[in-house]
């Protein structure tokens, strides 16, 4: 018995303890056995969850374990693929054209730093060549045929 | 007032494992004094059994999934979670305006007929019956949880997670007002001042 209980109880604390078992007894006829019926599945009900949970944490881990494997097959692949001192890639066309149009240009500036050094000549023979080249601008050959005029 | 039945680990223990007569036990013990505390808060036979049997479904379920840690607490637990239930559905009933609030039948006066209405039943109960319905919910929580589900002060104080030495002010102040509007003079002259 707690100290509480062995305190003496005022009139009025029997009577709300009274009140307290009238409450309770008027506890419906066959509530106990219809709760105890209706709840007791629910104490097996989670035994098959504890399993349950073990499923999808092992799933979960294989699936990381997937993801691991495949950025570390992925990274591997691609340094397999780029050698050091290897060349990404082969020339284009298109590359090849701008490296010529890129020596052109070159060429031309050199000519134009100094354009009274009897070079005309020359910027003749290189129009001619872009005339032949065929891929040259219009602008370029503008700028070819002012400079001849010099 | 019915001794409380033992806080059996073992019991418990076959109960969680599956034990269907352990289970029941259990709930033979313990399902007349949450229906009563929950009764005594709704005032509605039908209610009390659904949110009784909603208690005893949710601490089956935690016993099953081994969630029950509170050893030698077992009573302070199931309280707790009764009026957290009763609780959730006074929240349910407020929010959908019920016609049939719980909540504002048991703040006021009963006049329900009780369970033992009947030749026999002694006039001052129905008196005391009506005059809990003048305290405040907090008061007429812990009279209800101390005289009607039985639980001592030490349990009621776990349950509502309050300082026993509040608790045991606010039930002797409950007192005081209960015996003020039943017109009767104070029991206990010096303990007014001891608390």
């Amino acid at each position: 018995m707690t100290r509480e209980q062995e305190q003496p109880k005022t009139p009025l604390e029997e009577r709300l303890d009274a009140l307290g078992a009238l409450e309770r007894d008027a506890t419906p006829p066959g509530l106990a056995s219809r709760i105890a019926q209706a709840s007791a599945p629910s104490l097996r009900a989670e035994h098959p969850a504890v399993i349950a949970r073990i499923g999808p944490a092992w799933a979960s881990r294989l699936g990381a374990l997937a993801a691991c494997l495949a950025l570390l097959i992925g990274v591997a692949a691609l340094v397999v693929s780029v050698r050091p001192g290897e060349q990404i890639g082969t020339p284009t066309p298109v590359m090849a054209t701008v490296a010529a149009d890129m020596d052109l240009w070159l060429s031309l500036e050199s000519m134009l730093n100094d354009p009274l050094d009897n070079r005309l000549n020359a910027l003749h023979a290189e129009s001619t060549a872009l005339e032949s080249y065929g891929e040259a601008d219009l602008f370029t050959l503008e700028l070819l045929s002012v400079l001849e005029s010099m | 007032m019915p001794a409380p039945p033992p806080d059996d680990p073992s019991l418990l223990a076959r109960a969680a494992g599956g034990d269907e007569g352990a289970w029941r036990c259990v709930v033979a013990s313990y399902a007349p004094r949450v229906f009563a505390l929950v009764r005594s808060r709704c005032r509605d036979d039908d209610l009390a059994e659904e949110i009784t049997q909603a208690v005893f479904v949710t601490m089956a379920e935690k016993l099953g999934a081994g969630g029950y840690d509170e050893r030698g607490r077992f009573e302070a637990w199931l309280f707790r979670i009764a009026m957290n239930r009763f609780r959730d559905h006074a929240r349910k009933a407020k929010r959908q305006a019920s016609p049939v609030d719980p909540v504002t039948l048991d703040a006021g006066a009963d006049t329900r007929p009780g369970p033992t209405d009947g030749a026999d039943r002694p006039a001052d109960l129905a008196r005391l019956r009506e005059a809990l319905g003048t305290l405040s919910e907090a008061d007429r929580e812990i009279v209800h949880l101390r005289h009607h589900a039985g639980l001592t002060f030490k349990q009621i104080a776990e349950v509502l997670q309050e300082p026993l030495g509040t608790l045991l002010a606010r039930h002797h102040r409950a007192l005081a007002k209960l015996r003020k509007v039943l017109g009767e003079p104070d029991e206990h002259p010096n303990a007014e001042h001891a608390s």
